[in-house]
């Protein structure tokens, strides 16, 4: 495979010295911003876009999915149904998309970013500085 | 003038006694025993598991009204289903069990929410044939919800 290079365009400390985290802006449908900028820890695990607590869900609950096509998680100790709903995510230097978003149907939940949020950027998890950075292909031309 | 000393710090050191101690008569010790062995295994004073558990108990209480709500949208939904088939590739809009519209895209339908239906605490926004069921794997790290 061809060398690539890339350079970091913005880094953020990991949260407590050892989580990658990435702020977060979050917004419904209709434009209300729910959180501005809120560090989030990147949990490599969950597949889905973003996990909330579920208070922070609680603001997306007027563009829920049915009860019938909300997620299901395959858990080392079961299943886990899900409510799902449309969100907007504005992360730093990307464009602001629409995602679905995660709440436990049972429990109080989290908030993390998962593997889909993931898919559409270019990220370096640096371990021996503790922090994730924003990078961007840089061109060998 | 001691004695009264000792007996007002004897009073307080009671009621101290008092606020925190809290006995529940009737529960019984196979209950007991399970509270007591997952307050140890989540690493947690029986205090804290307690408190813990009403939290969770009092935030199911507080959602009573979207449940309901809830409830009522997606019985329409399902009641709905085969109709919505014909509406493949547009986005529908359920509040108050009601079927308030279809859309091009989910934003338009949050927009039209907020005219037809503001007071509505829950609503279904689906688009049809793409928000399907996605069974997806949640692995190791957080799962301690």
């Amino acid at each position: 495979m061809a060398r690539r290079l890339f350079e970091s365009l913005e880094c953020w400390p990991n949260l407590d010295g050892n989580r990658p985290m990435l702020p977060v802006t979050l917004s419904t449908l209709d434009g209300q911003r729910v959180v501005h900028e809120q560090p989030t820890p990147i949990d490599t695990g969950f597949a889905g876009a973003m996990l909330l607590s579920r208070e922070a869900f609680s603001y997306f609950e007027r563009a829920e999915l049915p009860e019938s096509e909300s997620r299901i998680y395959r858990t080392l100790i079961g299943p886990v149904p899900m409510r799902t709903a449309h969100a907007l995510l504005k992360l730093p230097l990307a464009d602001e998309t629409e995602i679905l978003v995660d709440t436990p149907k049972y429990g109080v939940g989290k908030s993390l970013i998962g593997l889909r949020v993931l898919d559409g950027i270019e990220l370096l998890l640096s371990g021996q500085r503790s922090e994730t950075c924003f990078l961007k292909e840089r061109s060998q031309a | 003038m001691d004695g009264k000393v000792y007996a007002g710090q004897r009073l307080r050191t009671i009621i101290k006694v008092i606020l925190v101690t809290l006995v529940i008569r009737g529960l019984d010790e196979k209950t007991k025993r399970s509270l007591r062995a997952e307050a140890i295994r989540r690493g947690l004073r029986l205090a804290q598991a307690v408190k813990e558990a009403f939290q969770l108990w009092r935030s199911y209480d507080q959602d009573a009204q979207t449940l309901s709500e809830r409830d009522v949208n997606n019985a329409a939904y399902n009641a709905l289903r085969q109709e919505l088939e014909k509406y493949a590739g547009k986005t529908i809009l359920i509040a108050g069990g009601r079927l308030l519209g279809t859309y091009e895209n989910p934003r338009s339908a949050a927009t039209d929410l907020r005219l037809k239906a503001p007071e509505a605490r829950q609503a279904i926004v689906t688009t049809i044939g793409k928000d399907k069921r996605e069974e997806l794997e949640w692995l190791g790290g957080s799962l301690n919800l």
